[in-house]
């Protein structure tokens, strides 16, 4: 599932495969079967990792006893009475420095789409951070309250590597729609093409067969979260050209609408 | 070395699993663990994670009945939490630390010699874990007991669900479900090979 | 026959014996916005909420233009329910709905009064789902599930199939993507791992009531010589391609006739293709009466000064010509009505081909309502625009389930249950738009 459903011409067959790969690893295959899957398993790469990782949960989901230990360390760390024990102060101090900083961040960097890092001072440090949130967006904070400590360069790469890795994440849901021809005598819409990849602050012509009218004609500008950033109404003519300097970098779909449905959806990846 | 009553109490209390044992362990051990990770590079999560590995690596250990400490719990604990992270430092950033460290007694008693205590197994178990208990309460149940090779049909049962092919239908959502929290945690990432 | 009263907890009930062809059968009646006791005069109350009085419970059936069959048929649906169908009527006017609720043992009706809050939440949910908008689609879904679903829960439970006879006003409404439990989870749905109603039942629709009955007194496909004019089990059209330059092309259509003919022959079935310039509409009909299974993959054809030529293209679709007959090469609603249809299944993988237009508020043009009226037993048809690579693939293993000895509704249920297991595939926008009407 993890790269196989690029695929897309054998989709159907590729959930199928998941339906295998249980089979295998709970042994439910007969013997020619077994051999004929093994036989894939050993020429393909990807499959055999997925194999391998269905087989780690069910080892992990098996170890029911570190799981129960688990669960009563977490019930114990979140007890309210570890808050007695002189903690309070300090998960206050760092609480109240988190909302502040997120509160900062989102004014100054989600809304722009700006780098983050840009703002903070060079000898601060994101040390490796672990993510608040497990959301497309993500934010380093560092919640802890030492002082001043030498961190390894690569960490602070990483980190900001990983949050511009972020906003080109694909949203898979959309990703099946692009490019596909529709089943309907609508517009042909011949510019731009599905997946492009530009400069940030480029345009983009958006240009179809010439129609006598057209009518409730919007593009709408989605972010990677599936989030509508902005609605345009096309006006009558056969062209449109789309300005990006105002969508910061990262990757967006654009969908073009008529008459409330989806005509066309592309994605456009700006650097 | 003969083992003080109190770690004695610990040691059983911990292979039955009991709350009151990890309570006193995470107690008493929590703030030294967290001492050593933030003074080399980490944070408090991390300090949570290191110990949480080393608690599971502990409860490994005390179930082989000829399990005996040549130290105090303390420091067998603070020994196994310390080589933990410094693992996870090499492997992470390809830099040896040399950690200032306080040494408390002897910190040969502990060596690390099995799977087990492999650091990146750790984490991958962790992660995983902590995926499979954010899962919805009836997702987590239906698996266990899938996974105890309970026959479908009476899972449907004990679960009082419609039936067997509506089990099964969950049972595949759930197992996706995971799947897809595990593939979208860019910290599990790492841990999907393709050789 | 007898039926047992079902009556929601929360509501004042009203009973009425229904002395007539419903023998000892038991109304139950609610409305919100009724407080009433027993001892209120009867027959007014009853005309006040659907004015039952002589012939008059028609009127509310005849409401939504479609032509429907009166209350005295409620034992007739009865006996031909299985055991573990339910069936759901719709009636609604502007501020109220009614739900026929109909199973083999129970016969209930649920009213409640409708705000504008009811239709704004309909055309939102309408126009998310269609336009693959994520904001607010998990919730609107639940909400409709909540007025149009929840009601009839009692009755549905331990069932397994649902008909719904969602009247006109609610027929572009997908029911199995209804949600039954609100599942957002973060900013992001997780539209795989909500619960939707389709996880629970395997759903179908009718026009009408009517309709179903006399679908199921239809002779089966081989079920003597004298309806055994059957030559071909499937018969596909895809009159798209690069040669004419007034069809968009469609790469994945005559790819998707080819893939399903060969899994029609492996069994040993008869498949007759029309492609391209073959897919005429003459040679449509001269086929049409002798075939099993009828399959278009093409384009639909729109025209909203003149909804009544709305229908599947063929090849000699000319667009821009400016002559809008039925010759025209569009296959309208009201041409089919007039065919001898016996198929058991008419596919229309075109986009919003089951799509639902108004005349004046008195007559509905629908070209799967055109099919049932012709003859055809089921089908199956596209509420919304579907891309050419997913209607080929849907198709696929929508045939593949069947020939393998599923239902239509079996194998069509699997297949969005397959869809929705997988992130990549399970937004209702791609699996949700494909609506099956009949048995």
């Amino acid at each position: 599932m993890i790269q196989i459903v690029n695929n897309l011409l054998n989709m159907i067959e590729i959930l199928k495969m998941a339906e295998w790969i249980d089979r295998y690893n709970e042994g439910d295959l007969s013997t020619i079967e077994h051999r004929q899957f093994s036989e894939m398993i050993s020429r393909h790469p990807v499959l055999r990792a997925e194999v391998k990782l269905d087989q780690e949960i069910i080892r992990m989901i098996e170890d029911e006893d570190v799981l129960e230990l688990v669960q009563k360390l977490e019930k114990i760390r979140k007890s309210p009475e570890k808050s007695m024990h002189g903690y309070s102060f300090l998960m206050l101090a760092a609480s109240i420095l988190a909302l502040t900083t997120i509160g900062l961040f989102t004014l100054l960097f989600i809304h722009t789409r700006d780098e983050p890092y840009s703002m903070m001072a060079r000898d601060e440090k994101p040390v490796p951070a672990r993510p608040v949130s497990s959301g497309k967006t993500l934010l380093y904070l560092d919640l802890s309250k030492t002082t001043k400590r030498i961190s390894p360069p690569a960490c602070r790469e990483m980190a900001k590597n990983r949050q511009l890795i972020a906003r080109y994440q694909p949203l898979p849901e959309l990703e099946l729609l692009i490019g596909s021809s529709i089943r309907a005598d609508a517009f042909h819409l011949f510019s731009p093409k599905p997946r492009l990849s530009l400069p940030g602050g480029s345009t983009i012509l958006f240009q179809w067969d010439p129609v006598p009218e057209i009518s409730n004609c919007s593009l709408e500008i989605i972010d990677n979260t599936g989030k509508v950033l902005s609605t345009i109404f096309l006006p009558n003519g056969d062209r449109f050209v789309l300005d990006t300097d105002y969508l910061g970098k990262g990757l967006i779909y654009w969908k073009l609408i008529m008459d409330e449905e989806i005509i066309s959806l592309g994605s456009v990846t700006l650097m | 070395m003969a083992l003080n009553s109190s770690d004695d109490t610990i040691i059983k209390g911990l292979r039955e699993k009991e709350s009151s044992s990890i309570k006193i362990l995470y107690k008493e051990y929590f703030p030294l663990i967290r001492s050593i990770v933030q003074r080399n590079s980490g944070n408090f999560q991390d300090a949570e994670d290191v110990f949480q590995d080393g608690l599971i690596v502990l409860f490994r250990r005390v179930q082989v009945p000829s399990f005996t400490l040549q130290c105090s719990l303390k420091t067998y604990f603070y020994a196994v939490c310390k080589n933990i992270w410094l693992q996870r430092l090499e492997r992470k950033y390809r830099l040896l630390y040399q950690a200032d460290l306080e040494v408390h007694e002897d910190m040969e008693a502990y060596s690390a010699d099995s799977n087990n205590l492999k650091e990146k197994n750790l984490e991958k178990m962790r992660l995983y874990q902590h995926h499979f208990l954010s899962l919805p309460q009836d997702c987590q149940s239906l698996l266990t007991l899938f996974f105890r090779k309970i026959p479908l049909k009476e899972i449907s049962v004990i679960l009082g669900l419609k039936d067997e092919a509506y089990t099964k239908t969950r049972k595949y959502l759930c197992k996706n479900m995971l799947r897809r929290k595990i593939f979208n945690d860019p910290n599990c990432q790492q841990f999907i090979e393709y050789d | 026959m007898e039926s047992k009263i079902n009556a929601p907890r929360f509501l004042v009930c009203l009973i009425v014996i229904f002395q007539g062809p419903m023998m000892n059968a038991q109304f139950v009646a609610h409305d919100d916005s009724l407080q009433t006791s027993a001892n209120t005069d009867l027959p007014d109350l009853m005309n006040r909420l659907f004015g039952i009085a002589e012939g008059k419970l028609h009127h509310c059936f005849f409401s939504s233009g479609l032509s429907f069959y009166g209350i005295s048929e409620i034992p007739v649906i009865q006996e031909n329910l299985g055991p573990e169908e339910v069936m759901l009527e719709y009636s609604l006017t502007e501020t109220h709905m009614t739900i026929f609720i109909i199973s083999k043992a129970v016969f209930s009706i649920h009213q409640q009064a409708l705000g504008p809050e009811f239709w704004k939440t309909i055309a939102a949910f309408r126009r998310k789902i269609r336009l693959a908008d994520f904001q607010e689609l998990v919730s609107l879904s639940h909400k409709l599930y909540l007025v149009l679903v929840a009601p009839a829960k009692q009755v549905l439970q331990g069932k397994k199939h649902l008909i719904v006879i969602p009247g006109k006003e609610l027929l572009s409404v997908p029911f199995e993507a209804l949600i039954v439990e609100n599942c957002m989870l973060g900013k992001i749905p997780q539209f795989n791992q909500c619960h939707y109603l389709i996880l629970d039942f395997e759903i179908t629709y009718q026009f009408s009531a009517g309709q179903w009955i006399e679908a199921r007194y239809r002779p089966p496909w081989s079920a003597g010589k004298e309806n055994a004019f059957p030559e071909i089990d499937f018969a596909g059209f895809s009159p798209g391609s690069y040669q004419n330059p007034a069809i968009n092309p469609l790469p994945f259509a005559q790819k998707e006739l080819v893939s399903i003919a060969e899994l029609f022959s492996q069994k040993g079935l008869t498949a007759c293709l029309r492609l391209e310039a073959c897919s005429s509409k003459d040679l449509f009909k001269e086929i049409s009466e002798r075939s099993r299974i009828i399959h278009f993959a093409s384009h639909s054809h729109f025209n909203h000064d003149h909804p009544e030529f709305k229908g599947i293209v063929f090849w000699e679709y000319q667009p821009y010509s400016g002559i809008l007959t039925p010759d025209n090469g569009i296959l309208s609603a009201g041409e089919v009505e007039s065919l001898a249809i016996k198929a058991d299944l008419i596919v229309l993988n075109a986009c919003a081909s089951g799509s639902v237009s108004d005349m004046d508020n008195v007559r509905v043009i629908s070209l799967p309502l055109g099919f049932v009226q012709a003859g055809a037993k089921n089908v199956l048809s596209t509420l919304w625009n579907v891309t050419d690579r997913l209607a080929n693939e849907i198709m696929l293993g929508f045939y593949r389930k069947w020939l393998s000895g599923k239902t239509f509704s079996t194998a069509l249920r699997e297949v969005k249950l397959e869809l929705i297991r997988c992130r990549e595939t399970a937004l209702p926008t791609i699996w949700a738009s494909y609506m099956l009407i009949g048995q």
